[in-house]
């Protein structure tokens, strides 16, 4: 077998047993690997009903085949069940760490159980060993990486670690890694459930691959494609980074101000002064994750702001957009303070940001006081008050406890008719794109079997927006209006499958707009596979239908998941006046086409026989 | 009549400037807009696809004309257009 280690390690965490075991390569095939290896894993060893912050819950941690390929390949997956919307839950996150953790010897690492004690996992070259972190429980996540890389007396041993807010299960909680975020789904509550601290991994041993001579090929061709890159959005992120999508997404409504209220330059004029230009004026150097040609992050220092010296990574879209507009907060050192405390203390921006701006128009309404937030003064555009507001949610300290669970709870518990205010689908808050603005996406809110992600569908934005993207010359899709819900179903089927496999692959989206991306022919190089594009779409389908499996074998009605009254609403004023969309037929028909009961969300049996999963998905 | 044009990102470059003013004959519409501005080829590729749905945003006063009459809309002097391209990311 090649691109694959060949094994995975189970971590019972209430008995401190290790136990690797050894995976077929049709699984792999079947899975590809990253959230593909996750849900497969996962679906196996849990039995239905489980408690996700319980002793049966199960925590994955993956790589895939093209992880550490010199391919762009450098994300990983966190996989288990989301205690947000109670169903399946999965979340990616870039750096270093993926390669690493490949290099250790493992393809994935799967907890169960509850410690006594906090401990971490520690994995070098293949020998895995549970260490104590008494010591560390309360630590922040800078404090954390310092001590373990300390202890360990080796400053290159790569983390994924939570802070206070995940010990205490706050579902607004990231795993973080190198200022990174694998923040959706609340995984971060489930990790600091189990008592699991960090996973730190130290690995030199390089996976061989069937085909090196054809990879150094296709990698270099990739690496000219991005060298020479005539993509505007690969241009756009290889010069900024997601920064510039602020500057991109607010003039046509894309980008939710006012926590989703209003659209369009306009409705917020002081916008300009967190354009991808102002954050440009404090990079310090550019970052890109390990091996990847576009470095699209960067580091910042922000010398004597009112929140004091800051250096840390530049923010992204999503978190300007979260703590920026969707608070009407222009101040850049806020939004960059607000950043900080988030990759600080391990932080979900988007969750935090939606339920900060939640809680602003909850005060504004005089559904909440002084009295509740402790004093703090939540109105728009508060900067002062964002920063604080941050900082207590990362404590879980006063008004900040009303929110570490993110939008949803904090609707439940505040109550008084807040519901309305919530911006979120089944649990989760919805990121920084209006889907009426970027639709792609919106079939993603719709369909996908977690709700409200900014990182699930890809594929069918760039389609819509009439951009090339990795396969778009191969799947040769008519031009279509993006607004035909029907014409477009069959189409977001086979997009969202691409998707699967791009991320399950251990790829990145941004290199899908490089235009030189073989993700294909490099899955064939790497395993000596004679990958297709069908085998390409049929997995992908694969992987979407055993998540959905999941959430309908846990008891998920994902067909209630609506989006909120405000975001289904056709715009009465602004860019996307009068765009309607129609959200309960893109969920019919994508269902439907991704063969799907559209009434009950279940994948049909024909589905679970085509796409070879009858032995596993025998219980629904 | 006048219209008044703002270019946003890709387009700053493709014009070589941010800001234009155009000259539409009266009742003009955006397409004869579109007919001024984008008159090669080359430069109609930057805003409609193979089956002529357009790539970008157009923005008359602020809002997009696909929520008014597309490219038929009615323009009138001293309109602003916000000429920019379709862009996602996360």
């Amino acid at each position: 077998m090649f691109a694959y280690n060949g094994k995975i390690l189970f971590v019972n965490l209430s008995t401190g047993e290790i136990e690797p075991r050894e995976l077929d390569e049709s699984l792999y095939r079947q899975f590809i690997g990253c959230l593909g290896l996750g849900i497969r894993i996962i679906y196996e060893n849990t039995k239905p009903g489980f408690d996700p912050l319980g002793p049966d819950s199960m925590l994955g941690f993956s790589v895939g085949p093209l992880t550490g390929s010199g391919l762009h390949g450098a994300r990983f997956a966190i996989t288990g069940k989301s205690p947000m919307t109670g169903g399946w839950g999965d979340a990616n996150c870039g750096g270093s760490f993926a390669v690493y953790f490949k290099n250790a010897g493992y393809d994935g690492v799967f907890f169960t159980g509850i410690s006594e004690k906090p401990v971490y996992l520690f994995i070098k070259n293949g020998v895995a060993e549970l260490r104590d972190a008494s010591h560390l429980w309360g630590k922040d996540v800078y404090q954390t990486e310092e001590a373990i890389k300390q202890e360990l007396e080796d400053s290159r041993v790569r983390i994924c670690s939570i802070g206070p807010p995940g010990e205490r299960l706050a579902y607004c909680a990231a795993v973080m890694h190198d200022q990174s975020a694998a923040g959706r789904s609340g995984l971060a509550a489930v990790m600091g459930s189990k008592r699991l601290k960090a996973f730190v991994v130290q690995g030199s041993n390089k996976v061989p691959v069937a085909d090196p001579e054809r990879l150094a090929q296709l990698r270099k061709t990739f690496l000219q494609g991005v060298k020479n890159v005539q993509h505007p959005w690969g241009q756009a992120l290889r010069d900024y980074g997601t920064p510039i999508f602020f500057d991109a997404l607010i003039p046509p409504g894309s980008t939710p101000i006012k926590n989703f209220a209003v659209q369009g330059e306009e409705a917020f004029p002081d916008y300009a002064l967190c354009k991808a230009d102002e954050f440009m004026k404090y990079r310090t150097r550019r970052h890109a994750c390990l091996g990847c040609p576009i470095a699209c992050k960067g580091w910042l220092e922000l010398k004597d702001s009112k929140y004091g010296s800051i250096s840390g990574t530049i923010p992204e879209y999503e978190t300007i957009t979260m703590f920026g507009s969707d608070c009407l907060v222009s101040d850049l050192a806020a939004v960059v303070k607000a950043n900080d405390l988030c990759n600080q203390y391990g932080l979900d921006t988007i969750e935090v940001g939606a339920t900060v701006a939640f809680a602003i128009e909850c005060y504004e309404n005089g559904l909440i006081d002084d009295k509740d937030t402790g004093g703090i003064e939540l109105k728009w555009g508060n900067a002062d008050a964002l920063v604080a507001v941050v900082e207590k949610i990362a404590r879980r300290e006063g008004f900040g406890d009303v929110l570490a669970d993110g939008v949803k709870v904090a609707a439940d518990r505040i109550g008084k008719g807040s519901e309305k205010y919530a911006m979120h689908s089944g649990g989760q808050a919805l990121p920084a794109h209006d889907p009426r603005g970027d639709v792609g996406l919106g079939w993603g809110y719709c369909c996908d079997a977690t709700p409200g992600r900014h990182t699930a569908n890809h594929v069918k934005h760039s389609h819509d927006c009439k951009v090339a993207f990795t396969l778009s010359d191969r799947l040769n899709f008519p031009d279509l209006d993006p607004l035909d819900v029907d014409a477009n179903a069959g189409i977001n089927a086979v997009c969202s499958a691409v998707d699967r496999v791009i991320t399950s692959a251990g790829l990145c989206f941004f290199a899908m707009w490089t235009e030189q991306l073989p993700l294909i022919e490099a899955i064939a190089a790497v395993t000596g596979w004679d990958f297709t594009l069908e085998e390409c779409i049929k997995t992908g389908r694969r992987i979407d239908a055993l998540r959905q499996a999941f959430n309908i074998r846990e008891g998920v009605d994902t067909t209630e998941w609506k989006m909120p009254e405000r975001v289904a609403a056709v715009p009465t004023d602004g860019p996307m006046k009068g765009k309607k969309l129609q959200f309960d037929r893109m969920k019919l028909k994508g269902y439907e086409a991704m063969g799907w009961d559209p009434k009950t969300g279940k994948p049909l049996a024909s589905t679970i026989d085509e796409l070879g999963l009858r032995e596993l998905v025998d219980d629904l | 009549m006048k219209i008044r044009v703002r270019f946003l990102l890709d387009f700053i470059k493709i014009f070589g400037q941010n800001t234009m003013e155009v000259r539409v004959p009266p009742n003009g519409k955006v397409s004869d807009l579109i007919d001024v501005l984008f008159d090669s080829d080359e430069k109609r590729g930057y805003i409609f696809s193979e089956n002529n749905y357009l790539k970008g945003h157009f923005l008359l006063n602020g809002v997009n004309i696909l929520g008014l009459d597309g490219l038929q809309t009615l323009l009138k002097e001293d309109d602003e257009v916000v000429i920019m391209p379709n862009m996602s990311g996360g």
